[in-house]
């Protein structure tokens, strides 16, 4: 399933592209001195926006855990929020914010690693908070007897959550990199650019490939260098009423609190800068107000993120016991293939499928989107969902089995269980994203159907900036709704 | 748990249930065609609905984004070449539809309503018809400059006395790679070269956008931008303080942009296809498309056009031969990205 739904795009555009000029084009184009900046500057932006990932989303993420998940469920939500809105909509409240003065505070790379760091740090957070409500109290409360609490936090939390977080940064710059519009509005050239060029100037598909091999190139290199920082960590039982280590009440009012003023000024501040610009805005919210466009998309982003989290288990459950070197060629893979721009999955995806017989009839369905979405997005989740079964300890399941459970009891009873709040969050990513995919939808749905970021996108060019805010309102409108849903059943299920 | 993850599980069987258009499944029953359009949705649903409605057709309809948020649909036309999904191309400038003609990818076809359509604006092999015309124009801000101080040429905006104070949309995409290519045509690659190394000097600010550049000119960010009247014009309504000038009126001639239909090669309803070009080419839709936010400017001078904008025949415009300004689209995106530095 893997090889069938994200290698084989990739591989017919890199075979049909690999026999033309377009390879030496790419090669040459290396050792040209502007396209070298140009891939400094994405390298300096894919590292700056991980940095402030991390710095903003491990330390919200402990604190969140810490916390009992009934006191902060509104807190995490809106601390997610940041996620949900359109990086083009982040960078247009940052412009709105803080004027439009030519001023690197305003333009340029600090500003663009600013608003994507402050775009992504929620997938840094919920990886950090699902790693940690899972990681067994009496490990760090054993060290806490002997050591200090920054040691203990040091020496023992951070290792154990290491492979997870690890994962999301991986995840968060590889967004970083492949990004095209925020480097776009804030004046950052960026080599992702010259993808765009050869597909959207151009339309020159080959060349468009190969000038994305450096891309996955850089992500590559990333994986093998955080890969080989990471210490492995140690596999630790996830026992029921006794995951995570919990604050005390009062600590833990404090930091519900802090939390959710956080997370109204971290969402509140763009919200409210967007609000702003839409106030001048002439066209109805009810423009964007498609039923057909609302149910494409959660229907569509909860199909695909369903597909993403089953086989992702599987994968994920090899590689966690996989062979040390086969596990990391096979994250280095996942993190590769993910930096593959989504236009490229798209055309390999139309060139696969679009085809007299089965391929074409299924090709003329939503199905097509759902499979693109899982093209897209089955590497990362992948990836997460193998960080979270990795702190499966192998002694439960193989008990299971050496009672007479078969694999797939001991899977479905043990494994499943034992990881569910991690794959709960790796759905929630996955949907999240697939929701406010524009790149793929564009390409590959049904004539006449789309989701509501196509909708919104197609209704928004060339729209005054204050149009442009009350559809972006419109959208965080609808992709709250269903999250709110989410959050609403967790809490109560959590509860009972 | 087991209740979300019986909901999940609902939302996702439903979901996959949802499959297939009823267009697709009724075809016999249900008369249907499929258009892609890169003509703006706010200005192009309308049309297309009026189309619905007075032909019985059903139309499926896949729009674009702005060029420099999505790689567009020109690429899903080209990748869909040997299987088409699309009946007909609506686009709102040339350089794309041009592109899939040199593919291939057209199929010819002259409406007999577009006898009267002028012969610049129609494709002597038949294979596109030019209708509705957006112009560019440079847009300025009204509170920081008057009406006789606006550049009237594009080539003033390398005027010194501009420095720091003129935006331009990515000239690598959209209606300004148009733009510059034919600017390329028209003085020449010399004359080209040293207006836009002027540009540079003079610190030309390279936006996103012709609707970015647009938003810099009404906050006064910029005095002056290149941009397309609709631009404008949405700006205008909004009752930002803007105008526009449309330049080289006396010189070079201004720029002119006609919507650009095409039948697909191999499009699975050309019966339709060519019911849907001959509406999309009619004097209806071109008062539709002057009478609405798009101001376009009819091609026929019989149609009425937007009450603000001069009629076709009342200014020179540039005389192109729009397939030479195709061709020179990729040379002249090479060059500009080492003389602006993008």
């Amino acid at each position: 399933m893997f090889a069938f739904c994200c290698v084989s795009p990739i591989l017919f555009m890199l075979f049909g592209s690999a026999g033309s000029g377009s390879l030496m084009t790419a090669v040459f184009s290396l050792a040209d001195e502007r396209q070298r900046s140009l891939m400094g500057n994405t390298l300096l932006l894919g590292a700056g926006v991980t940095g402030v990932a991390f710095c903003v989303g491990v330390p919200v993420g402990i604190i969140l855990a810490r916390c009992d998940a009934t006191r902060i469920w509104l807190a995490r939500m809106l601390l997610a929020l940041p996620l949900v809105l359109p990086s083009y909509v982040l960078a247009l409240a940052w412009i709105v914010l803080f004027g439009a003065r030519e001023s690197v505070l305003v333009y340029g790379i600090p500003a663009a690693i600013v608003v994507l760091g402050l775009s992504l740090y929620p997938i840094v957070m919920l990886a950090a908070e699902a790693a940690l409500r899972t990681l067994p109290a009496r490990l760090e409360e054993a060290a806490l007897l002997a050591a200090s609490p920054v040691r203990v936090f040091v020496k023992i939390t951070l290792p154990l959550i290491a492979a997870p977080v690890s994962a999301s940064l991986l995840i968060v710059f590889v967004l970083a990199i492949s990004d095209f519009a925020v480097p776009g509005l804030l004046r950052v050239r960026v080599y992702t650019t010259e993808v765009f060029t050869a597909f959207a100037s151009l339309y020159d598909f080959r060349l468009a490939t190969m000038m994305a091999l450096p891309l996955a190139g850089m992500a590559a290199i990333a994986s093998i260098a955080a890969l080989a920082c990471l210490q492995r960590p140690l596999i630790g039982r996830a026992d029921r009423g006794q995951a995570g280590r919990r604050w005390n009440a009062a600590a833990q009012r404090v930091a519900a609190a802090g939390a959710l003023l956080g997370s109204l000024a971290a969402v509140g501040v763009p919200i409210g800068a967007v609000a702003l610009e839409a106030a001048g805005g002439r066209s109805s919210y009810a423009d964007a107000l498609s039923i057909d466009a609302v149910r494409n998309s959660i229907l569509w982003s909860a199909s695909g993120a369903t597909l993403v989290v089953s086989i992702g288990t599987l994968l994920g459950y090899w590689r966690a016991k996989a062979a040390r070197g086969a596990a990391r060629l096979a994250e280095g893979l996942w993190v590769t293939l993910f930096a593959v721009p989504a236009t490229i999955i798209g055309i390999g995806i139309i060139a696969l499928w679009n085809r007299p017989g089965i391929a074409g009839a299924i090709y003329r369905t939503d199905a097509i989107v759902v499979f693109a979405y899982c093209s897209r997005f089955l590497p990362i989740g992948a990836l997460l969902c193998g960080a979270f079964i990795q702190r499966v300890t192998a002694g439960a399941e193989e008990a299971a089995i050496v009672s007479g459970a078969s694999w797939t009891r001991a899977f479905t009873k043990i494994v499943i269980p034992m990881s569910g709040r991690g794959l709960a969050a790796v759905w929630l990513l996955m949907f999240i994203l697939m929701f406010g995919d524009v790149a793929l939808a564009i390409l590959v749905s049904p004539p006449g159907e789309s989701n509501l970021a196509v909708r919104a996108y197609t209704l928004i060019a060339n729209s005054s900036a204050g149009d442009v805010a009350r559809l972006a309102l419109v959208q965080i409108a609808i992709t709250v709704l269903p999250l709110f849903v989410i959050a609403l059943l967790a809490r109560k299920q959590v509860r009972a | 748990m087991h209740r979300l993850s019986a909901i999940v599980i609902a939302v996702a069987v439903a979901a996959s249930g949802c499959g297939g258009r009823p267009a697709e499944q009724s075809a016999a029953a249900e008369k249907s065609v499929t258009v892609y359009v890169s003509t703006d949705r706010v200005f192009s649903e309308p049309v297309l609905q009026a189309f619905e409605q007075k032909t019985g057709v059903r139309v499926n309809a896949v729009y674009d984004t702005e060029e420099t948020k999505s790689t567009g649909l020109a690429n899903r036309l080209l990748a869909e070449q040997d299987n088409p999904q699309a009946d007909v191309f609506w686009s709102n400038e040339p350089v794309r539809t041009l592109v899939l003609k040199e593919r291939g990818v057209l199929a010819p076809y002259e409406s007999p309503v577009a006898k009267d359509i002028p012969a610049i604006f129609k494709d002597p092999a038949g294979m596109w018809t030019g209708f509705s015309a957006r112009v560019r124009v440079i847009a300025y801000n009204t509170s920081r400059v008057t009406e006789a101080d606006a550049p009237k040429s594009v080539l003033d905006l390398a005027d010194p006395k501009w420095k720091g104070q003129v935006a331009i949309a990515d000239p690598r995409f959209g209606s300004t790679s148009f733009h510059v290519a034919a600017l390329y045509v028209a003085l020449g690659d010399d004359k080209a070269d040293d207006f836009f190394r002027r540009l540079k000097t003079n610190g030309v600010k390279i936006a996103s956008g012709n609707s970015v550049v647009r938003d810099m000119v009404v906050r006064g960010e910029v005095k002056a931008g290149l941009t397309d009247t609709d631009d404008v014009n949405v700006a205008r309504q909004g009752g930002a303080p803007i105008a526009m000038v449309m330049p080289d009126k006396a010189g070079m001639g201004v720029p002119v942009m006609p919507n650009l239909v095409s039948m697909m090669a191999g499009a699975p309803h050309p019966a339709e296809a060519r019911q849907m070009i001959d509406y999309l080419v009619s004097p209806d839709v071109e008062a539709m498309l002057a009478k609405s936010e798009a101001v376009q400017i009819p091609l026929r001078s019989s149609v009425p056009g937007p009450a603000n904008l001069p009629r076709i025949d009342s200014f020179t415009p540039m005389t192109l031969d729009y397939g030479k300004v195709a061709a020179r689209v990729e040379d002249v995106t090479r060059r500009l990205q080492t003389i602006l530095g993008l």
